[in-house]
C-alpha cells in the first residue's frame, strides 16, 4: 500500500512494467508524463505528476482535475470529459476537435 | 512449472471444438507432470460430465456446468477461483496446486477470464492467465472452419495451437492445414499431437492452398500486421501510443503480441482486444537479440495506418523505408 495515497499496490499496470527498480521506474514515470503532455496539448489536457504517488493528474479543458492510475483510466477520463476519445488511427494521429 | 515470479497461480487455458482430443493431450500432459502439481477446471455444459473422470492424474479437478460466455458460466468461475484462493492461503495452504488447467469446449474467450479476475479485488492477487493453449482435430478442422466462426475465433485467441489426430493425415493436407493456421494467426506456434504426445509439426511439403475462416458478421476482413518498432521510438512512447489505441479501437483490435525491450528486460505483451494481459519479463536467455515486430490481428489494419499512426501520434518524422526497423538508427 501507498504510504502517502493509501492506494493498495495491486499488480501494476502493463504499461509500466518494463520499469520495475526505484530510478529507472521514476525516469518512465516523468518519461511518460512529458510524452502525455505532448499529445495531449491539442485538446486541451495536461498531465502532471510529482513522482511522488502513483498517480497522473489531469487536467482538463476548463481546470476540470481529475486523478487517474494509469494509461488505461487517464484515456477513459479523456473520452469522459471531452466526450470522446482520442484515437490514435485517425489521420495525423492527433485529430484536432 | 512453479508459479509466476510474483506468487499467483499460472493459468492455462486449455479449449478447442468437443472431439478435438482436448482431455487426451491434457491426461498426457498431466501424466508427464509437464504442469506440476495442477488443478484442472472442466467446464462443460453436458449434464454428465464425462472428462472428470478421465482425468485422475490432475491433483484436484472441479466440474463446472456452466456454459463458457455466459453470465452463469462466468460466475461459477469466479466462485470456484475464489474457493481455490482461499484454500492457498488457508492453513493447509502449503500443499497447494501451483497450476490452474481450465478446460473449455465453448469459445475460449481469454478476456473474459482475464476481466473476471482483474476486476475480482482478492483474484488478482492469486492468478495471472499464462497461455491459451487451442485443440485443433486435423481430420475436421477444414469443415469446422469454414462453416462455424467460433472456429476462426478459437484459433484467434491461441497463444499456440496444437493439432491432433494428423498421424493418418497426407502430407499435402496437414501442409495446407498449417499454412492455414499460420495465416489465421501467424504469432501462435503449431505442434501435433499424436494419443496425446506431443511433438513439433515435421518437414512438409509447400502449401498448394489455405481455408478462409467463415465470419460471423460482415465488416472489414481480418488482417495479420507485423509492425517493426522504430529505433527513434522507445518503449515508453510505444506503450502510451499503444494504450490510447486500445482504448480507442480496442473492439477491432483482436490481439497484440510481441516483445518489447525496456529497462527491465524483454517485455512479452500479449493483448486480447482491450485488455493487455500483465506482461511478463522474458528471462535473458529467451529474450531475442533485437527487438521483433509486435503482431497485429484486427479488422481493416494496414501497416502503413499503424505506421503513421505511431509516428504522427508522438510528433515524430518517418525513418526512411529501408532504414524502418532493421536496427539502424532513424532520424531523431
Amino acid at each position: 500500500m501507498c504510504s502517502a495515497c493509501g492506494n493498495p499496490a495491486a499488480p501494476g499496470h502493463w504499461a509500466e512494467a518494463g520499469a520495475q527498480r526505484g530510478g529507472s521506474r521514476l525516469r518512465a514515470v516523468f518519461h511518460r508524463v512529458s510524452i502525455l503532455q505532448h499529445v495531449l496539448k491539442p485538446y486541451g489536457f495536461t498531465a502532471h505528476t510529482n513522482g511522488m504517488i502513483p498517480q497522473i493528474q489531469l487536467t482538463g479543458p476548463g481546470g476540470i482535475k481529475v486523478m487517474v492510475k494509469d494509461l488505461t483510466e487517464l484515456w477513459a477520463e479523456v473520452e469522459r470529459i471531452q466526450g470522446y476519445p482520442i484515437d490514435p488511427l485517425t489521420p495525423h494521429g492527433r485529430p484536432l476537435p | 512449472m512453479a508459479t509466476a515470479p510474483d506468487n499467483r497461480v499460472n493459468i492455462i487455458l486449455l479449449s478447442g471444438y468437443l472431439g478435438s482430443g482436448k482431455t487426451t493431450w491434457l491426461r498426457h500432459a498431466l501424466f508427464g507432470q509437464t504442469y506440476g502439481n495442477a488443478h484442472v477446471f472442466v467446464q462443460e455444459a453436458a449434464e454428465q460430465p464425462v472428462d472428470d473422470l478421465l482425468l485422475d492424474k490432475a491433483a484436484r479437478v472441479t466440474v463446472l456446468t456452466g456454459k463458457a460466455g455466459t453470465i452463469e458460466g462466468r460466475d461459477e468461475m469466479v466462485a470456484a477461483l475464489l474457493a481455490m484462493a482461499e484454500a492457498r492461503t488457508g492453513p493447509d495452504g502449503g500443499d497447494q496446486p501451483d497450476t490452474l488447467v481450465i478446460e473449455t469446449s465453448g469459445l475460449a474467450d481469454p478476456a473474459d477470464i482475464i476481466t473476471a479476475i482483474r476486476q475480482h479485488p482478492i483474484l488478482v492477487y492469486h492468478f495471472a492467465l499464462r497461455e491459451t493453449i487451442i485443440m485443433s482435430d486435423a481430420l475436421h478442422f477444414r469443415t469446422a472452419l469454414e462453416s462455424d466462426p467460433l472456429c476462426g475465433q478459437q484459433i484467434l485467441s491461441a497463444d499456440r495451437v496444437v493439432i491432433a489426430k494428423a498421424e493418418d493425415m497426407p502430407a499435402q493436407s496437414l501442409s495446407n492445414l498449417v499454412a492455414t493456421l499460420g495465416k489465421i494467426n501467424p504469432s501462435a506456434p503449431v505442434s501435433l499431437s499424436t494419443f496425446g504426445v506431443e511433438q513439433p509439426v515435421p518437414s512438409l511439403p509447400a502449401p498448394t492452398q489455405t481455408y478462409d475462416p467463415a465470419r460471423a458478421s460482415p465488416g472489414p476482413p481480418t488482417c495479420v500486421v507485423s509492425l517493426p518498432i522504430p529505433e527513434n521510438v522507445d518503449w515508453v512512447e510505444f506503450t502510451v501510443w499503444l494504450s490510447a489505441l486500445l482504448h480507442a479501437r480496442g473492439d477491432t483490435i483482436l490481439r497484440v503480441k510481441g516483445v518489447l525491450n525496456t529497462d527491465a528486460g524483454a517485455l512479452l505483451l500479449q493483448s486480447v482486444r482491450k485488455i493487455m494481459q500483465q506482461p511478463e519479463i522474458l528471462p535473458p536467455e529467451q529474450a531475442p537479440s533485437r527487438p521483433g515486430d509486435i503482431v497485429f490481428i484486427a479488422e481493416g489494419l494496414t501497416l502503413d495506418s499503424l505506421r503513421t499512426s505511431l509516428l504522427g501520434f508522438l510528433g515524430k518524422e518517418q525513418p526512411s523505408a529501408p532504414d524502418f526497423g532493421t536496427g539502424q538508427a532513424g532520424p531523431k
